[in-house]
Order: structure tokens, then sequence, then C-alpha cells
């Protein structure tokens, strides 16, 4: 399970843009659909990250073999009805599929399956909002709408392998995998768009279980149509990283506009990126004709009016922005980064906190979530930080965080929050002791003195104070001195003197009086 | 009857031929390399494709400007029930139905199959 760190700021060089050359930016995602079975045939789908030998993920319509036909898998075309809803598109009544021809081994039919003149969805936008979209250091000015012109559903290629022997291997195992193809209008102004437009398109996707998300292993690949000052569009393929997409950018815009300077007319033209820089790789009088033509074989899809609707309702409350709406009201008044956090965790650490904070609840309904909030973010995460380990949900289960709390926030509080402390590290630092808390504090001997009289407390607590004031006399000077901080070292004395039963609140109102 | 050797004479002396360069990009489609043509077989894949089109043009009406727009062949006849005979409206719960009755067919090589080797390897 990963741990994503609440604060991540990024160490690349900002890209700047030069007011006087507008950049215009649309881009072209495609999204490896999550399911079971491939498009057009049931062959198992495989992902980068599951570990299968090249070629054993197939079917004979896979390979293209004489003889076999499409037959559409209709949970693809669930998956991508369900993104089409989330952005609100127009979900279209009839669509079809075409052949799109281009010969490349990678491509054993001699053409790609898509959607060309009729796609299942157009029009629908995605709204970033500033303050609650932005991206660690990459912070929107203003909310900004990103229109989508069109989803379609396609077929992925096979993977070459280019090898020293003049030879290229090809795994078919990624062809025929399921894509959705989303198209937006070049609606993007900067590059802080784009990286929060795609960090919330790859939040939503994952979110809906429509796609792993994954950039980096492949399951989100990204193209660019960038243009400057309304100038012609260049078209940079084959962006696997945030940061590729932002160098590609930041290079070809800067290149665009080296040429405008000497009045040179941009080229439309599709390149490639090297890591280095822009590439040509074919101008727009070399562009392929891939002469599209109705698929032969396969059914137009035809849609109940009502099936987008259907599936909206479906799926609305789990939204990622109507449960980042949710968290940050009451009862749960969450910080927009905490929220945030629980929707990246989607599968495993939201479930967890609600959860949790249901147990609380039954446990003692006094507590606030606030309480709650602070324990979850702060005490735990910084306390499996510490300890230099991921955040876990089976070596601190919900009821067990939920037990600790109650400990020490409850009406009958057992525990300080020094020993909670204590009390947690241990439990994080030994993950196979699954002994009960009453246990573990009893061994610890963390708890309040109880059966003492408040009296014979405080007595306790300035006999503490007093030696501890004898034995730092400089300590004392400095506050007397007037550097009132200095008073906090003689309390973190007193606590590990009391072994942290008596709470620090009350160290700190005997040394300030006796002081 | 349009005789075809009359055909071919007519279309050599229009000016309505094929150019190097269509072939260079036909043979480029099908993914063919060019620059391996001798100049004698460049001639005759051209004169071969201009037979072709002389057939073509006699099949279509010539007093109708024929444009050739990429859309246009979105219009094409299918042989597919579904185009002329439309099925009932696909619902969410039919599409779920669809969805569990799932079933990989082991002739279709869904279950199984595997290639003999690795990889399947190209020679440049």
């Amino acid at each position: 399970m990963r741990f994503i760190r609440l604060l991540s700021h990024s160490t690349i060089s900002r890209f700047k843009l030069d007011p006087n050359y507008a950049f215009k930016c649309g881009i072209e995602i495609h999204t490896q659909l999550k399911t079971k079975y491939k498009l057009f045939s049931l062959s198992p789908t495989t992902t980068s990250s599951h570990i299968v030998p090249p070629n054993s993920s197939i079917s004979y319509f896979d390979i293209g073999l004489l003889g076999t036909q499409p037959k559409l898998n209709p949970e693809a075309l669930l998956l991508a009805l369900k993104l089409a809803a989330a952005l609100g598109c127009e979900v279209q009544t009839t669509s079809a599929f075409d052949r799109k021809h281009y010969m490349y081994p990678d491509q054993p039919l001699g053409y790609q399956i898509t959607q060309h003149y009729h796609p299942i969805a157009k029009n629908g936008s995605l709204t970033l909002r500033s303050g609650v979209d932005d991206e660690g250091n990459y912070r929107l000015d203003a909310d900004k709408c990103i229109n989508i012109e069109q989803l379609q559903i396609e077929q992925d290629t096979g993977k070459s392998i280019y090898t020293d022997d003049d030879e290229i291997k090809i795994d078919y195992n990624r062809a025929n995998m399921p894509l959705v193809e989303l198209v937006t209008k070049p609606d993007f102004e900067n590059f802080t768009q784009i990286r929060c437009f795609l960090r919330k398109y790859q939040q939503l996707v994952k979110y809906l279980n429509i796609c792993s998300g994954d950039m980096e292993n492949g399951a989100i690949r990204v193209d660019v149509n960038i243009s400057v000052n309304g100038g012609n569009r260049v078209e940079i393929k084959n962006l696997g990283s945030t940061t590729e997409i932002k160098q590609a950018l930041r290079y070809e815009y800067k290149r665009q506009i080296q040429l405008l300077q000497v009045n040179i007319t941009v080229s439309q033209e599709t390149r490639g990126w090297n890591g280095t820089e822009t590439v040509k790789a074919r101008s727009k009088e070399d562009a392929v004709d891939y002469r599209y033509v109705p698929d032969s074989e396969l059914s137009q899809i035809y849609l109940s009016p009502t099936i987008a609707k259907e599936i909206y309702d479906e799926i609305e409350p789990q939204l990622p922005e109507r449960v980042l709406q949710k968290l940050v009201l009451s009862p749960y008044d969450l910080e927009v980064k905490h929220a945030k956090f629980l929707l990246d965790n989607n599968d495993n650490v939201l479930p967890y906190y609600f959860q949790l904070v249901e147990a609380v609840g039954a446990r003692d309904p006094h507590i606030k979530c606030t309480t709650i909030n602070n324990w979850m973010f702060h005490e735990v995460l910084g306390s499996f930080h510490k300890n230099n380990q991921i955040f876990d949900i089976n070596v601190l289960p919900f009821d067990k965080l939920a037990s600790l709390i109650t400990l020490v926030n409850g009406h009958d509080s057992r525990l300080t929050l020094t020993s909670a402390r204590v009390l947690l590290t241990h439990v994080i630092s030994n993950p196979g002791d699954a002994r009960p808390l009453d246990a573990l504090i009893e061994e610890l001997d963390l708890e309040k003195p109880r059966d003492v009289s408040e009296h014979d407390i405080l007595e306790a607590v300035q006999e503490i104070c007093l030696e501890i004031i004898e034995q730092n006399p400089d300590v004392v000077k400095k506050i007397r001195a007037g550097k009132a901080k200095s008073i906090n070292h003689l309390v973190g004395l007193a606590m590990k003197e009391s072994q942290g039963k008596v709470k620090s609140s009350l160290f700190l109102q005997t040394f300030q009086r006796l002081i | 009857m349009a005789d075809v050797a009359d055909l071919i004479q007519t279309h050599k002396e229009t000016n309505d031929k094929i150019d190097d360069e269509t072939v260079n990009k036909i043979m480029k489609l099908a993914a063919l390399n060019t620059h391996l043509l001798s100049e004698s077989e460049k001639k005759v894949i051209s004169d071969g494709l201009n037979a072709h089109m002389a057939f073509a043009k006699h099949l279509y009406d010539e007093s109708v400007e024929v444009v050739e727009k990429e859309d246009s062949n979105d219009f094409h006849f299918r042989l597919l029930e579904s185009d002329h005979k439309q099925s009932e409206p696909l619902t969410l719960s039919a599409l779920k139905a669809q969805i569990e009755a799932l079933k990989p067919d082991f002739e279709k090589g869904e279950v199984g199959f595997k290639a003999n080797k690795p990889f399947f390897t190209i020679k440049k």
C-alpha cells in the first residue's frame, strides 16, 4: 500500500510563459480500461503491473488470425459510459466502430478498430477549482473549465521491442486491450492547468475503478497539441509522464517562439519527444491516409436514452468531488489536503477513516471529528513516518485506533497523550504483537494513576517540579530572564519522570506558579 | 459495350494518370519499400494502376463529378442485420446482464492459448 506524502513539493523548475506569446494546448488521453477481458475478444487483460510471459494473454483474434471476428466486450462499454457520465458528456444513443488502416507489426489486423465517425460520447467538461484541485506547487489562479470534444472506444496495439540484432520482437499481450481516447478542446492556457487536469482525471478514473490511473506503466498515455499565438498546432505524441509532458511542452513552446521571432511560420506537424527535444515525425503533407471505413463485422451500438442518467445516478455519490465536499464539511471537517489524501487512497485508507469515525462515535459520541482527524493525520501518520514505515491498516486496525483515541480523549480518560504516543509507537514497531491494548498498557505501565486523590496528585506534581527546579538552575534563570519557552524543557523532564502518566498542562501550570 | 483495350487506350491519352508520387504513396501504405524497385518495375505498377483507374472511371457516371471525401465512407452499405433492423436499445440492466454472462471460448483461443515462441519476430 502506498503512503502518499501529504505535502509533496516538486523541485522541477517552473515553466514560464512569455506574455507576448499566447500558449494554447489541447490534449488527447488514452486510458486503458480496467476490464476482465479485452475489447473484442475474451482473452484476459493484463497491465504492466502483472508479470506475465509475452504472448501468453492472447486469443486468435488478438493476433489477427484469419477467420476470427470481433465481438464487443460489454464491460468495456460500461466503463466507457461511466467515464462519459462522470464527465457530463452527451452519450450518443447510436455509435459505431470504424477501421483506421495502417501497417505496423504491432497492429496484426492491418487496422485499428476505433470510433472515428460516431464516437460513444461528445461535449463534456471537467472543471478545475482553485484551492481544491491544486497540485503541490502548481496553484491554479482561478477556476478553469476544460471542455471535452469527445470520448471514443478503441483497441490498444501490441508492444514492439527493438533489439540490437536488427529485429523487432512483438508482444501481443497488449493488443486489443480496451482504451478510451478522450480529446479535449484547446482550452489549456498554461502547464499548471494541464498538470492539475491530469491529476484530477487520474483520480477520477482510479476512484470509479475505470482505470488503474498509472501513467508510469502506460495505463494512461498522453498526446498534446500546442500552438503559439493562434498559429498552426504541433502534435507531440506518446508522452508517458507529467515530467515528460512539461519538458516537451516547454521545449516546443520555446521552439515555436524562436521560429515566430524570425518570421518563420510554424508547420503543422507531428513530433515526438526524445528526452531532450521534440523531433519531427511527419508533416501535414506526409500525413498517413488512414482510409477510415465502418467496420464491416461490428454492429452499431444502440443505447437506451436513459442509460446515461441511470449510470450517473449510480456513480454520483461516489464521485471524488462529492466525496471531497462531504469530507470538508461537518461532521468530518477535514482540511482539503487531508481529504485529498483520503481520495488518493480511496481503496483502503478512505474506508478505514469512515470506519474509524464510526467506531469512535460508538464508543464515545462526545469525541469530536476534529480530535479524530488530529489523531489520524498527525499522531498516526506521523508515528508511522518516524518509524520509517508506510501506513498499514493491518498493523493498526481501525478499532484498535478507536480504542486508543477513546482511552485518551474519552469521558473516562485513562491515558495521557504522552502515554498514548508510547503505546502507538510500540504497536507500530511490533506488528506481530496482536495483544489487546489493555494488556500492553499494563505491561508498559502507562495508565494514569487511579484511586489517587487529586490532592495527592497535585502534591506529587509539586514535589517533582521542585526537584527539577533544584536540579536545573540555569534553565530557571533563563525563564526568569524572559525566555519563556525554556519552560518546555522542564515540562519534558517532568513528563519523563512521571512516565507520561500526568498531563503536561498540569506540570506547566505548576512550574509557572513556582518559578 | 466498351472494348477493354479502347478503355485503357483512352485512359492513356488523358491527363488523369497515376504518377510516381502516387505509386510511392500506395506502396508505403502497404508497408512496402519503393526504392528497391527498378524503373521498369515502377512503370509496370504505374501502368497496372492506370488500367485499374480506367475501369473504375468507366463504372461511374462520368457526367457526375465525384468528390471524394473521407466522410462519404461513413455511408457505405454494410451487410449487417443491425444496420437495417435496429435491435432493442440497450438498457443498463441488460448491459450488466451481458457482462455477467461473459464466458471465454476455448474454440476462439480465449482460454489457454499461447504462442509457441516467446515473441513474434520481424527481421528488418
